[in-house]
């Protein structure tokens, strides 16, 4: 029997969103900053637009004071899965009133993107983009990288903040408290920002030849979407823009960076440089990011394309890359992508689905799940061939001595076969719409699994059941699905419970 | 948890991120071995 929620539960979920809501308003200050400094007063009056939204938002929320503020499981769930519904719309508004969208559809599918760490994208003529504007978008990705809700768990604390944080697909905690943990996320993030932007800016001045002021802009923006693993570029022909080696390489490594779970940052903050050999999750994406880049490797040599060693081995190494950490960044068109071989199309979609690690900002499968399936299939084999007495150890390591158990490893294969039914799922929707096998699959593990590369299938002309497929995609892939359920599961206690 | 001087924080940082640039490095060299490989091969 279903227990239909009560005014108690509409008022414990909507004061958590009232105060994420002032959070997001607050985050607004950035952007319009930013708008004012360039004196962009269009920009700037949607940004005062959005803020107000929010503030709306936050203020309706404050009204409903439940009993006792404190969420259960199902609470923190459903205020995740809403969260990211009402955030990339309201989000949307300053993206909506530039008119570099077709439809108000189209700047909520990019909104979404960019949240999402994604990086797909129906924006038109985005290299006349106001600069405040394209702040804002890439900002999107820093706010969805890091977690709204994390950034909201920053500023306060109150009850319910585990439920909160597991919802935003996050699974490891490194200290007791959630607020500590997140904040220790956020220092991570600001170390980086600082490394990164002045790492970023040098190559920029120094290999590609822009003036100071730009390199730091655009440094900026690349490292919000290297290092949150989004895939959004200052311009529109993505890292081909640059035509340097050396600036692939500084963004290789801030998505490398994001695509790291936090659990790994702690170990190499803390100097535990050991953790790096034993850990399960980093032994299974070395070998996956080794097997995809000879596949891809193999592929373009076969089809001759990309010449000498070292002009295949730099497109190789960028794409499979950002392909696997699920950023985005593309130094080739989409037109190019698509006449990659067999085998470079097979590496480079199967590095896509397997994604980064978890608890980091990328998306897809998780090499921790990949490796922990793997693992299940080799001790079942052992099992079988081992004498029926003997035990089989069903250990890990993963910061730390750990026991797979029968829940942990149904936990895991349930979530990697959803995910892969996400992906067919949004191939099938592709097939449907004309799309062939390999552009529609490839579109949807790009986002299904938040990537954000493209074959061209996303653009302004899209049709509208395929762009909310792929919006749908990116909102199960970045939560993982258990927040989603639960929001449907809760509206159905809502209308067929008792 | 103890406490760290926000320098230490920066210190730690900063050596997460020569890691991740070697790492990368590393990625680079390999790419560049495999692609000598495999044209030698094909």
């Amino acid at each position: 029997m279903l227990l239909r929620p009560n005014r108690v539960d509409f008022e414990i979920i909507g004061f958590y969103m009232g105060r994420i809501s002032f959070v997001m308003a607050g985050a607004t200050i950035f952007p319009a900053l930013w708008a004012i400094g360039g004196r962009e007063w269009d920009p700037f009056a949607s940004f005062v637009l959005m803020a107000g939204v929010f503030t709306l938002f936050g203020a309706a929320g404050a009204r409903s004071k439940p009993p006792e503020a404190r969420l259960d499981w199902s609470h923190g769930m459903v205020v995740v899965a809403l969260t990211w519904v009402i955030v990339p719309i309201v989000g949307a508004i300053p993206l909506a009133l530039s008119g570099h969208f077709v439809d108000p559809l189209d700047a909520v599918f990019d909104a979404l993107s960019g949240l999402s760490t994604t990086g797909l994208s129906v924006m038109q003529d985005l290299d006349h983009l106001a600069p405040s504007l394209n702040f804002w978008r890439h900002m999107l990705h820093f706010l969805g990288g890091q977690g709204i809700i994390l950034a909201a768990l920053s500023l306060f604390a109150g009850g319910g903040g585990l439920t909160l944080y597991y919802g935003e697909a996050r699974d490891e905690k490194i200290f007791p408290s959630v607020t500590s943990t997140a904040r220790f996320i956020w220092a991570v993030a600001l170390v980086h920002l600082v490394f990164g932007v002045l790492l970023l800016g040098i190559v920029g001045v120094v290999a590609v030849g822009l003036d100071p002021l730009r390199s730091v802009f655009h440094g900026l923006l690349v490292f919000f979407a290297a290092f949150d693993t989004g895939g959004f570029a200052p311009q529109s022909t993505s890292l081909g823009y640059y035509h340097s080696w050396w600036y692939e390489a500084a963004a290789s490594i801030l998505m490398v960076a994001g695509a790291m779970s936090f659990g790994l940052h702690f170990a190499l903050w803390r100097r535990r440089t050991r953790e790096v050999g034993r850990n399960l999750e980093v032994r299974t994406i070395v070998a996956t990011f080794l097997g995809t880049l000879t596949l891809t490797i193999v592929g373009l040599a076969v089809a001759g394309q990309y010449g000498g060693a070292v002009g295949l081995s730099r497109t190789a190494a960028f794409q499979v890359v950002s392909a696997h950490t699920g950023t985005g960044f593309a130094t080739v068109p989409s037109s190019e992508l698509l006449v990659w071989s067999g085998l470079a199309f097979g590496g480079m979609t199967i590095a896509m689905a397997l994604g980064g690690m978890a608890s980091s900002t990328a998306g897809g499968v998780k090499a921790l799940r990949v490796g922990l399936t793997l693992k299940v299939l080799r001790d079942q084999v052992r099992q079988v061939l081992l004498p029926e007495r003997s035990v089989v150890p069903r250990a890990f390591h993963h910061g730390g001595r750990r026991i797979l158990t029968a829940p942990v490893a149904q936990a895991v294969l349930a979530v990697s076969l959803l995910y892969v039914a996400l992906y067919l799922f949004g191939a099938g929707v592709g097939i449907a719409h004309g799309a062939p096998l390999d552009a529609a699959l490839f579109e949807s593990i790009s986002a299904g699994a938040n990537v954000g590369l493209s074959v061209g299938l996303t653009d302004a002309s899209m049709p509208v059941v395929l762009q909310l497929t792929y919006m749908a995609q990116m909102w199960l892939g970045r939560l993982e699905f258990v927040a989603v359920f639960s929001l449907i599961g809760f509206l159905v206690a809502w209308v067929r419970g008792r | 948890m103890r406490r760290r001087a926000p320098l230490d924080q920066f210190r730690a940082g900063l050596l997460v991120f020569v890691w991740e640039a070697v790492f990368v490095t590393v990625a680079i060299l390999v790419a560049l071995a495999l692609a000598v490989l495999v044209l030698a091969i094909v």
